[in-house]
């Protein structure tokens, strides 16, 4: 088990006016290897717990554990846990500041006082882990890149630290489809290619379901449904309608067919899905 | 300049009163420079712009055509300049130099159709995204302004604000009469409206009904577009001979076709 | 790791009270009344009388005196500095020596009453801006210096920059606290090292902030040009101030109050 929430509470401002109750009794299980999507909508308090995994916020009560270490305990060295664990905020690409590409992906590595050899490898291989070419960008300056390209330096900056496990907070807000798909892909990959832990926090559905294999949605401060896609769309629809997430248009189509009577099954993520539920489903032969 | 770049070439278009169109782009397609330059913002190289008989280019009537046509931007925390709701909608009125007691029946109606009566006095940091949008449109509109342009209102918004701003903007053109150009890349979105124009690289690269638009897959698709999912359904069922219109962009009717098959 | 919202600014706290109902442009004008005198006076029953004024409109605002003297905190140390300069850098009859540090009378009088007139300066001036809100103190502010226009004052665009600036602090705070850790998870260190390693450390939450401030700036400006905004020039107001039969007591009171114990006194 890679990490272990137990009871987590957070609140804002304790003891002050304008007190909020953010996290209300968390407890969640990750472990190696896993890709999740964790969704809900902006002020449910996803932003919140994912600073809890690498110690940017203490709980108010409750138990996080790293690898089996109590982040709450006297003396963790943080440092090392935020090297486990890459955290992209979201709009990542507002925190670039250094001169060149290479710079700034090699921060990271130059803050864990590696030598500059080993620093210029890193590099290399983060940047080839999103796709961008170190010879054509590595001299460039950050600033000078388009939206997409700045996000996925951001990315490679996080990935340059070399985390076991990968946050990404929003990382297709704001990206047209096609910058989208491109940063969606490239974390695929990362999880697929390199075996990374991925969670992915997104305030809607589009496209998330389809890509990781398991779903958290949180609610005003709670997990409320944690089950695979095809399942939490299956069972779960009108929680998440209720919740303000909606379905996929596919997912809804099913649904409605189900709630008229037809036998279908209602977990299809994809057109893919869809289509081939329909056809499996067709009472007559095709015929115009 | 050394590096022209041509962000518009050759556009010609036509916006009827009371319609609601919509573009559609991948970034970098001319959007946000198009309808920069239907309030004035920018000002076309070559090639005219009428607003209501008035051309941009006339800086006599810069302001006229500014009051006309208001406009909302992506970021909602980025256009909003006063420390209260009700103070910012009064911004673009007192630029015009309304009369007080004038300005605060406007005020109130403005913050009436977009629902916001009750947040008035609020600080605009504590609001939502979905709610600082509707306060930006409540400026634009409270300048009685005719044509409304929206440049992405709900790309930094979740589910719920956007279909806020979605729901606002549609009373807007039906209950208002307000012309709406609204521009997004969310192809749910797109379907809302009575045109849909798709740019790219600059040009008009499909103009229709929605339905026209977005069954047109394969163009869509080579633009690096989104196709509503239930339209590529539809076209796909059809292809396999079965009798449903390729044209469904909604669920209901692709509820109501399947119901005879299954 | 919220180092940041501990920091309150627009410390306006709202009640129904007589100060707070009063034009701005008279509190303002009231407020520099008294800061005059304060400089006028050499006498601490002066100080006497301008403090218990003070105090009684504190109690008329109905804010709580916890939150006027909570101004008091942080310049406390600069009080108690040139109360102690003064104690000893003065020349005159001594009366307590400590080695070669001698307290005289003059000093100990000249000390005590520089620390009373920043005393009572502070009290006021956290007044004024505990009962008018941001937005009035602005306007107030903008309407009074209009009265310089001829000379050149850029009034309304003064109250603009004020205004903007007021806007965007929560947003810049908030803003900066998500670089913060943003850099932090990055390995960033924000929290060991010398004063110089420190200073460099703040490079990347600087820059990051300046040029996000300056983007949102150019969006500010391009959102502001499409609502007609075209300067100060024929512009009305949404907030109308008008001046009552209050604000006139109130402003006669003051300055007959502050002429006399800057005369007398």
């Amino acid at each position: 088990m890679f990490i272990h929430l137990e009871n987590i509470c957070f609140t804002y401002s304790l003891g002050m006016p304008f007190e909020t109750e953010v996290l209300k009794n968390i407890n969640l299980e990750i472990d190696k290897g896993e890709f999740i999507g964790l969704i809900g909508n902006t002020g449910c308090g996803k932003t919140t717990l994912i600073q809890h995994f690498n110690g940017l916020l203490t709980p108010t009560s409750g138990k996080i554990c790293v690898e089996g270490v109590d982040l709450n305990k006297k003396g963790v060295n943080l440092r090392l846990v935020r090297q486990k664990i890459g955290l992209v905020f979201q709009y990542p690409e507002n925190q670039l500041f250094e001169e060149t590409i290479y710079q700034e992906v090699a921060f990271g590595p130059r803050k864990l006082g590696l030598p500059e050899g080993k620093i210029e490898k890193r590099v290399r291989e983060a940047l080839k882990m999103v796709d961008l070419d170190y010879n054509l960008y590595a001299e460039r300056s950050p600033f000078s890149l388009s939206g997409g390209e700045m996000r996925r330096v951001a990315l490679a900056s996080i990935l340059s630290i070399r985390p076991k496990m990968l946050i990404l907070d929003e990382p297709t807000a704001n990206l047209d489809p096609q910058g989208r798909d491109n940063i969606l892909s490239e974390i695929e990959k990362i999880h697929y290619n390199f075996g990374m832990t991925v969670v992915l926090v997104s305030h809607n559905m589009e496209k998330i379901a389809e890509t990781v294999k398991r779903l958290l949605v949180m609610y005003r401060g709670e997990i409320i449904i944690d089950d695979t896609p095809q399942e939490i769309f299956e069972k779960h629809a009108n929680d998440l309608v209720k919740v303000g997430l909606g379905l996929p248009q596919v997912t809804e189509c099913m649904h409605k067919l189900k709630a008229k009577g037809k036998d279908v099954y209602t977990g299809v993520l994809t057109v893919d899905d869809a289509e081939r539920e329909v056809l499996k489903k067709m009472k007559k032969p095709i015929k115009r | 300049m050394k590096d022209q770049i041509k962000a518009l070439d050759s556009i010609n278009l036509e916006i009827k009163k009371g319609d609601f169109i919509s573009i559609i782009g991948s970034n970098g397609s001319g959007k946000s420079t198009l309808a920069k330059h239907m309030n004035c913002l920018l000002l076309p190289t070559i090639g005219d712009i009428w607003v209501d008989e008035m051309n941009t280019k006339d800086k006599s009537k810069t302001w006229e055509i500014r009051r006309k046509v208001g406009m909302v931007f992506q970021n909602p925390d980025n256009q909003i300049i006063a420390t209260t709701v009700e103070d910012d909608i009064a911004f673009g009125l007192e630029n015009i130099g309304i009369k007080t007691t004038l300005m605060r029946e406007r005020v109130d109606w403005a913050l009436e159709v977009v629902e916001m009566r009750e947040y008035k006095k609020s600080e605009p940091h504590l609001l939502s995204g979905g709610q600082k949008q509707r306060v930006a449109i409540a400026g634009a509109i409270a300048l009685h302004s005719s044509y409304l342009v929206l440049d992405e209102p709900t790309a930094m918004l979740d589910p719920r604000g956007r279909k806020e701003i979605v729901d606002i903007v549609k009373k807007l053109n039906l209950e208002e009469n307000i012309t709406i150009i609204y521009i997004t890349h969310l192809m749910e979105e797109a379907v809302e409206s009575n045109r849909v124009i798709v740019l790219d690289k600059g040009k008009i690269a499909l103009i229709g009904k929605p339905e026209e638009v977005f069954t047109q897959i394969e163009v869509l698709k080579q633009l690096r577009l989104d196709v509503p999912q239930i339209t590529e359904l539809a076209l796909r069922l059809n292809k396999r001979g079965i009798d449903i219109s390729p044209h469904i962009l909604k669920v209901e009717d692709m509820v109501e076709s399947l119901c005879l098959y299954i | 790791m919220r180092i940041l919202r501990n920091i309150s600014f627009g410390q306006y706290i709202p009640r129904d009270s007589l100060i707070h109902n009063l034009d701005p442009r008279i509190k303002i004008l009231s407020c520099l009344a008294i800061i005059v005198s304060l400089f006028l006076i050499t006498k601490f029953s002066g100080y006497l009388i301008l403090g218990c004024f003070v105090l009684i409109s504190i109690i008329i605002s109905k804010v709580h005196p916890k939150f006027v003297f909570r101004g008091l905190r942080p310049l406390l140390f600069i009080i108690i500095f040139t109360l102690i300069i003064h104690l000893f850098m003065t020349e005159g009859e001594v009366i307590y020596q400590l080695g070669f540090l001698k307290i005289t009378r003059e000093g100990l009088v000249k000390g005590l009453l520089v620390s009373f007139r920043l005393f009572i300066l502070i009290l006021t001036t956290s007044l004024l801006t505990l009962a008018t809100s941001p937005i009035s103190l602005t306007d107030g502010i903008e309407r009074l210096l209009s009265v310089f226009k001829f000379i050149g004052m850029p009034a309304h665009e003064i109250a603009m920059m004020m205004t903007i600036a007021l806007r965007f602090i929560p947003t810049l705070l908030e803003e900066t606290e998500k670089i913060m850790k943003a850099q932090i998870s990055r390995g960033a260190d924000f929290e060991s090292g010398n004063i110089f390693n420190r200073a460099k450390n703040l490079i990347p939450i600087l820059i990051p902030l300046f040029v996000n401030a300056f983007r949102r700036a150019d969006e500010l400006a391009i959102a502001m040009e499409a609502k007609c905004y075209r300067g100060g020039e024929g512009r009305t107001h949404y907030r109308e101030l008008k001046i009552k039969k209050t604000d006139i007591l109130t402003f006669v009171l003051t300055i007959v109050i502050t002429i006399t114990v800057s005369v007398m006194f």
